[in-house]
């Protein structure tokens, strides 16, 4: 297959892109920020992204389209709206816009995040009401809509994935990479939050697997959403120990007990929707993905 | 007492509030038209909002926005930067000021997917993706709610508003009234559809007593009643005794599209005051001396 990754020097693209390429597929990869020359990819490239810079990408007629970029960190989008708007939605928007007036036939998945669920305890179901919390994820969710709207209006496949907490080797931000950075580098620290918020983590491979199965085997989406998850529940306390004990390392650490404001307490995924599609997968343990992480620093 | 202020006092239906309402305060970088003699601030554009700093107010009408559905339809983009960019830039500048209440307006056709010719009420299901305008509005709705905790907000989904305006607008009573001005020969697409008619002033007075209730969140505007096109072009034809026919061409939208406005009549227990007939002989009237 032919495969555009936009973001694809990213955590989750990066392996994406990795995979295909083992598997002998074509993958081209761009960035409208910068390119990471470690991973030796042979078409990366950097470009501005407008409608016409995607409508010279897009005669390449890919098979599927990724649309991994945009800002991924919530600090950020906290402080500024608008860096959103532009690099996350304004762009794509840019991307649909070209592709409909190619009559591209490409199919097209964006990333989303579980974010745009916001405070809900129960296991999420892709239906659920949303209500979203913070910025970043106000603008996923414009921007599924967006994805809605041009599949059902303008004959395009598009799919919406709503990627839960993802961790592994590589990634620079979020709960296991600020452990494990701690464990190293601090004997005494602090953990955000109270330890008892759970949320659904998988392991990179893993959610590269279901990714790429479900865009392989689901080929006509008309904006539909999954979820993107393992299914397994941990809390940030299980997490942490589970780290201390693979560190071997005595540290003492306390909890601010206050979150975040763009956090949540908890994420649990149900992934039904998309088991229904890629069948029942068997996900990496949870402590040898934790000790993988962890060697990897 | 901490003042209203109005953002689009130089459109369609700005002026025709702040007229009723002198009280309240017109931002914005057009001054309302001649006649209109509220206080004006001139705000150059969205991004200097900090300029507001030096009003007391705790109540925002907003009627920032392109309900020009023909242009909107044709271009996507017109719709981000008209109805759902500036929703953006109003709320993180209003999400501190702690207000008391913002008010902005939608649209009834987000309920357009309803087959059955019932009254449409806040609670039918919506289909926000059936042309570039219903979603540019519905974008707008999503905006508003996001910030709903911060910004308590009620968002007017509005029927066929019409009235005097020396605007040109591609709505259906400016534009015929215009005509029958100017042109002898006049048709409508169609007359056969029937709609849910507000005028403007009845609308203005059930804005401001939205605006002094504790009600949040999405509410239908209309006047609860059905008219069809053909009595409106009837009762126009027989103040201006110029004869107005129509083309008889397929209607894109439904026929029949009526608003349930029960919900809005318990919290305000506004009622409309001009029938049909009465709303168009004053916009006729006052049309006429233009």
């Amino acid at each position: 297959m032919k495969i555009c990754i936009f973001g694809g020097n990213g955590f989750i693209g990066s392996s994406l892109a990795k995979t295909y390429i083992n598997n002998g597929h074509k993958v081209f990869v761009y960035s409208q920020t910068k390119i990471n020359k470690n991973l030796n990819f042979k078409n990366n490239y950097k470009v501005n992204y407008n409608e016409k810079s995607f409508a010279k990408i897009l005669k390449k007629n890919f098979d599927l389209i990724y649309f991994l970029s945009g800002n991924s960190n919530q600090e950020t989008s906290k402080k500024d709206i608008y860096y959103d708007l532009e690099t996350s939605f304004l762009t794509f928007v840019e991307l649909l816009e070209a592709s409909k007036k190619s009559k591209s036939k490409s199919r097209i998945w964006f990333a989303s995040s579980v974010v745009v669920y916001g405070v809900n305890n129960k296991p999420l179901r892709e239906d659920f009401e949303l209500n979203p919390v913070s910025n970043y994820a106000i603008i996923k969710l414009i921007c599924e809509n967006i994805c809605k709207f041009y599949s059902k209006n303008f004959n395009l496949n598009i799919g919406i994935m709503r990627i839960f907490s993802t961790f592994g080797p590589g990634l620079k931000r979020q709960v296991v990479f600020d452990t494990i950075r701690k464990i190293r580098t601090l004997k005494n620290f602090k953990v955000i939050g109270s330890g008892n918020e759970k949320r659904n983590f998988a392991y990179i491979d893993d959610q590269v697997k279901s990714i790429m199965l479900l865009t392989k085997k689901f080929t006509k989406p008309r904006g539909e959403i999954f979820n993107i998850a393992s299914g397994k529940t941990f809390s940030i306390k299980q997490i942490l120990k589970k780290l201390i004990k693979i560190s071997n390392k005595n540290v003492a650490y306390t909890y601010t007990k206050k979150r975040r404001s763009f956090d949540t307490k908890n994420f649990i995924a149900n992934n039904s929707k998309i088991v229904k599609i890629i069948g029942k997968q068997k996900y990496a343990n949870i402590n040898n993905a934790l000790k993988k992480t962890f060697d990897s620093f | 007492m901490k003042k209203t202020i109005l953002f689009g006092g130089s459109g369609f239906f700005g002026p025709i509030l702040l007229k009723k309402y002198p009280n309240i305060i017109s931002v914005g970088r057009t001054k309302p038209p001649k006649g209109v003699k509220n206080t004006h601030i001139n705000i150059s554009n969205l991004n200097n909002l900090k300029k507001l700093d030096q009003i007391k107010f705790d109540k925002v009408i907003f009627l920032i926005g392109s309900s020009n559905h023909h242009i909107i339809n044709k271009n996507i983009n017109i719709g981000i930067k008209y109805n759902f960019d500036p929703m953006i830039k109003i709320m993180e500048y209003l999400k501190n000021k702690k207000i008391k209440k913002f008010i902005c307006f939608t649209t009834i056709l987000l309920y357009q997917n309803n087959k059955s010719s019932k009254k449409v009420s806040e609670t039918n299901r919506t289909n926000p993706y059936e042309n570039n305008y219903i979603f540019s509005k519905h974008l707008l709705e999503e905006v508003v709610n996001f910030y709903k905790d911060k910004v308590p907000s009620i968002v007017v989904r509005l029927s066929n508003i019409y009235g005097y305006s020396k605007l040109k607008r591609p709505d259906l009573v400016p534009t015929l009234m215009q005509k029958v001005f100017k042109k002898k020969k006049i048709n409508v697409w169609n007359d056969k559809p029937v709609r849910d008619f507000i005028f403007a002033e009845d609308a203005a007075d059930a804005v401001v007593k939205l605006l002094n209730s504790k009600f949040t969140g999405v509410i239908n505007l209309g006047s609860g009643e059905s008219n069809s096109v053909k009595k409106l072009i009837n009762t126009i034809s027989k103040y201006s005794n110029k004869k107005i026919g129509t083309l008889n061409k397929k209607v894109t939208g439904p026929y029949k599209f009526l608003t349930n406005i029960n919900l809005l009549k318990k919290i305000t227990k506004w009622k409309p005051k001009y029938s049909l007939e009465k709303g168009l002989l004053k916009t006729y009237n006052i049309m006429k001396n233009y």
